[in-house]
């Protein structure tokens, strides 16, 4: 994918970040054109909330929690290591999580959106950008990232509907990561 | 990507960056300023630690110290100052972090499309309550009363304020509950008959016992914290028998281990009870002066017992039996601990009366080290401000007296022209299906998991379906939720202020919110708090619960000096400090031999009992008769507490899946080798399941432990037991109980 072709990062933290068919249907959308690829046609949006929340909220066991410590530690928990770095970033980002320790600060929709601030600060940057912005981005990209998203996208392909628009974001998101993988290598030491 | 390939550490990457600023340059949406300066910096003494108590139902009701960091519960530990929890949990209490940061809790209200559709949507709490608040003012409507509605609560959160769920539904006017209790209600009214109270020693005090018989209990599962006490009375000289159908961890820690019939226990106690007699070791002082009837109950046991009848009704051979009744006569002091599965019988309540009858005329009652310890309630003298709520006025009732709603209800003697509709809890499915005038139309389930807990499975799902609103208060996606049309998120024992006493020992420990409740979750009295702003919302007076609540407030509403008194306490804040225990004058129950009887001594002869239409004399009753070629066992597991627990990760490491367990001798005649597939089946239902084979359970019995959830697994033990009920326990719980180890089925290969 070229990076015309990115998802925005706004539409892939604001599908995870849904909380009915009406917000899945509109980051849905935004992502699918981001993209261009088409929205299944005769999709019904309140299947896929059903579908969106069988796999990432609940009230049943969820097979691909949206959150980086249930992929990066030793076991299945939430608020562990991977979440104080989450919300350590957020420190150094000058931002905190809402009532800090009620949603956990790892959740999908908010390190989406504390990269977005991390590429924010780098574009507008004059001159060369600031070396340590770069690493932490390298390293929440490379490290931080990178632990989690692959297994976590890879339960999402196990587990969603093909063809779906849960397997379309998943894929949207996996392009976007690559990418992001990619174009931060670079930065990270060898 | 390698990660120790990077130079760039943790810490240097930490510190090395302030980016402070950007952010207000961005349209952000999730995320807020934050201000620099705090809570980066490690420290390791920077652990806030918080005072919690484990609210299950448990024996052992453990005092928990729970270290916190940054708001995130980092480790917990027994606490040290109570002698009974000793700086230790078991194995389910450790795993209470991985509760509340499971990534399956239940996090949000949701509503189901359809039960067990799985089709499920967010809603916010204002909705979840505006969708409940209409039901019920449409049934108020419908019916000119809300009797239309059910509660159905139990053992799941036993910390004082969640009395509050009770006391929600007084809030609404007169309801439908389910009253009673499937453990220990036979056991309750045979110790109410004999003693007028159900009252144990402090289980500390166990290690002066010279002998210990511990009859149908496994505190090596179930009160691992008692097992000390009992280890250290060997160590000092103490015999210990363990009487039990199933060989479990404690019989293997024994000197003794009889595996008797099932619910021939009464037999047994009373084949002891006429060799102690013939010769001549009962206890004259005690029978004389502080017993009734023991001379009726000297010549039943002359005419009805020998100890050959005994020994064939129990398996037990008779030269035993002999020689441990000698032995425990002899023995100053000596114990029975009467566990809660031997009375799950259709002659449970009689056996544990022929167990006391044993303890008594040997002179063990009343005495340190002694006693026929079964449970208590002594330290639960709260206010129950949570509980005690009122009708809104011009409230529509039920018609006529109702009894007590259970035993550990706690507001007896208000008398009311209208009153709740009660059912018994036991019956839960016949109960819902025969409601009539008004039909049970929506249920309020909290504290409790009907589908793993009741009885009859395959009737409690017709029941279920005959309702029109089904809401559920729960943590963790279980069967019962999948019933449901709502399911509310409810807090953890860390995101809640309350209280906890145990049923057995005598420690009191606060519990304290030591984390911000986590998602959407909110406590039980929240809840009540929510609804009834809905409620008074869409009809004014509709509901009389407080709309604004402080959970700590309330906590403290249910202190008194009675309380402080008892535990030498000046306020509940000294429980900060660790929990306290009752200053007893003696650890002994009936130490002053003032008995709650209506003779006011022990009664060998009960006539209430009588009344009550049992036998006065604890004589042997039948069990129930088999109706299928195996005895089925459905026995607590060691990795939860009923269903709770049991679909954590730690649990599941040790726990992986269900089995049933029978005798390879059985399972030579039935064609079934170790690991096959089976399925097990009888008149209620089946289940499918791999066997183990193990001498460990009798010949002839089919041994399952109890409650299984998640992880695809449908296993569920009520597919295969009845509502059967047990002999007591109206008197006492409001209901009887049930026979749950009086089960029968047959199985075969798959
Ligand atoms: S389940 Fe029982 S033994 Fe375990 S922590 Fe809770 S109270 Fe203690």
């Amino acid at each position: 994918m070229s990076e015309q072709c990115m998802p925005s990062i706004e539409a892939l933290r604001d599908f995870f970040a849904a909380t009915d068919a009406g917000d899945l249907e509109d980051a849905a959308v935004r992502i699918a054109e981001s993209v261009g690829v088409e929205i299944p046609p005769h999709t019904d949006w309140t299947t896929v909330e059903y579908e969106f929340n069988r796999l990432f909220v609940g009230p049943a066991a969820v097979p691909a929690p949206p959150f980086a410590s249930a992929w990066s530690e030793s076991d299945r928990a939430l608020m562990g290591r991977a979440t104080s770095e989450a919300r350590q970033t957020y420190h150094r980002l000058g931002l905190a999580v809402p009532g800090e320790g009620v949603i956990p600060d790892d959740h999908l929709a908010y390190e989406l959106e504390a990269l977005l601030v991390l590429k924010s600060v780098l574009a507008t940057e004059a001159g060369a950008p600031d070396a340590e912005t770069a690493a932490l981005h390298a390293w929440f990209v490379g490290e931080h990232l990178e632990r989690w998203l692959p297994p976590f996208m890879q339960a999402v392909r196990e587990q969603a509907t093909e063809g779906g628009v849960v397997a379309l974001v998943t894929e949207a998101l996996a392009a976007w990561f690559d990418n992001e993988r990619n174009s931060t290598a670079a930065l990270r030491p060898a | 990507m390698s990660h120790t390939s990077s130079s760039l550490s943790r810490r240097q990457f930490l510190k090395g960056l302030s980016v402070a600023g950007a952010a207000s340059l961005l349209p952000l949406r999730l995320l807020m300023p934050y201000s620099a300066q705090a809570a980066t910096a490690f420290s390791e003494k920077d652990f806030q630690i918080f005072r919690n108590a484990c609210p299950r139902n448990c024996y052992d009701t453990c005092s928990i110290k729970t270290y916190v960091k940054d708001g995130i519960v980092q480790f917990i530990e027994g606490a040290q100052e109570s002698t009974f929890t000793a700086g230790g949990l078991c194995v389910k209490g450790y795993a209470y972090p991985r509760r509340v940061y499971s990534p399956d809790r239940i996090k949000y209200p949701m509503v189901q499309d359809g039960r067990r559709s799985g089709n499920w949507r967010r809603v916010s709490w204002d909705e979840a309550m505006d969708r409940i608040s209409r039901k019920i003012l449409e049934l108020k409507e419908q019916d000119g009363n809300l009797l239309g509605l059910g509660l159905t609560k139990y053992s799941g959160n036993f910390g004082i304020t969640n009395y509050g769920v009770e006391g929600m539904m007084s809030s609404l006017g007169y309801t439908t509950r389910f009253v009673g209790t499937p453990c220990w209600p036979a056991g309750i009214d045979a110790q109410n008959y004999d003693m007028g109270d159900m009252w144990c020693n402090d289980p500390e005090d166990m290690v002066k016992s010279r002998y210990v018989i511990i009859w149908g209990a496994n505190p090596a599962w179930c009160s691992v914290h008692t097992m000390k006490y009992i280890m250290e009375a060997k160590r000092r000289g103490a015999k210990v028998v363990v009487i039990d159908p199933v060989f479990t961890q404690t019989a293997a820690k024994a000197d003794v281990f009889w595996q008797p019939e099932a619910s021939s226990d009464g037999a047994l106690a009373l084949g002891m009870a006429r060799h102690i007699l013939d010769l001549g070791m009962v206890d004259q002082d005690f029978v004389n002066a502080n017993a009734l009837g023991f001379e009726e109950f000297a010549a039943y046991l002359r005419e009805n017992v020998t100890v050959e009848w005994a020994a064939g009704l129990s398996g037990i051979p008779a030269e035993q039996i002999r020689e441990v009744a000698e032995e425990f006569a002899t023995a100053d002091p000596a114990t029975i601990w009467i566990g809660y599965g031997m009375q799950r019988h259709t002659n449970g309540g009689a056996s544990v009366r022929s167990v006391d009858a044993l303890v008594a005329m040997t002179g063990n009652v009343g005495k340190e080290g002694g006693g026929a310890r079964y449970g208590h309630l002594r330290t639960w003298g709260f206010n129950y401000h949570a509980l005690i709520q009122k009708q809104p006025e011009g409230s529509v009732g039920f018609i006529g007296a109702t009894g007590p709603k259970g035993e550990f209800d706690f507001t007896k003697g208000e008398a009311a022209s209208y009153s709740d509709r009660t059912f018994n809890i036991n019956k839960t499915a016949q109960g819902i299906l025969d409601a009539k005038d008004p039909a049970l139309r929506m249920l309020w389930v909290s504290c409790k998991n009907p589908f793993a807990q009741d009885f009859d499975r395959p009737k409690l799902e017709k029941a279920f379906d005959t309702l029109e609103m089904v809401v559920s208060v729960e943590q963790f996606f279980t069967e019962t939720v999948a019933n449901s049309d709502i399911v509310l998120p409810v807090t953890t024992l860390f995101e809640e202020w309350t209280v906890n006493v145990s049923y057995w020992h005598y420690w009191l420990g606060i519990n304290e919110q030591a984390i911000k409740p986590m998602y959407e979750t909110k406590s039980n009295i929240e809840i009540a708090a929510e609804l009834s702003k809905k409620m008074n919302e869409l009809a004014p007076g509709s509901c009389t619960f407080p709309q604004d609540i402080d959970t700590k407030d309330w906590l403290e509403k249910e202190f008194n000096q009675g309380i402080y008194d008892y535990f030498g306490i000046k306020h509940w804040t000294d429980l900060k400090n660790g929990p306290v225990k009752a200053k007893l004058a003696s650890t002994a129950a009936w130490h002053d031999m003032t008995f709650g009887t209506p003779s006011g001594k022990y009664e060998f002869r009960s006539d209430l009992c009588a009344e009550h239409g049992h036998e006065a004399l604890p004589k042997y009753k039948e069990g129930r008769k088999p109706y299928d070629e195996f005895r089925l066992l459905t026995p607590h597991t060691q990795f939860g507490l009923h269903s709770q627990f049991v679909n954590l990760d730690w649990m599941h490491e040790y726990n992986k899946e269900p089995f049933l367990y029978m005798h390879p001798d059985d399972a030579r005649e039935k064609n079934i080798r170790d690991l096959d597939m089976v399925r097990v089946f009888n008149k209620v239902g089946e289940l499918r399941v791999k066997v183990k084979l193990t001498r460990n359970v009798a010949p002839k019995s089919l041994v399952m432990y109890e409650a299984w959830f998640g992880r695809g697994n449908d296993f569920n033990v009520q597919n295969l037991v009845d509502d059967e009920a047990a002999d007591m326990g109206a008197y006492k719980t409001g209901a009887p109980g049930v026979a749950i180890h009086g089960q029968f089925a047959n199985v075969e290969r798959v």
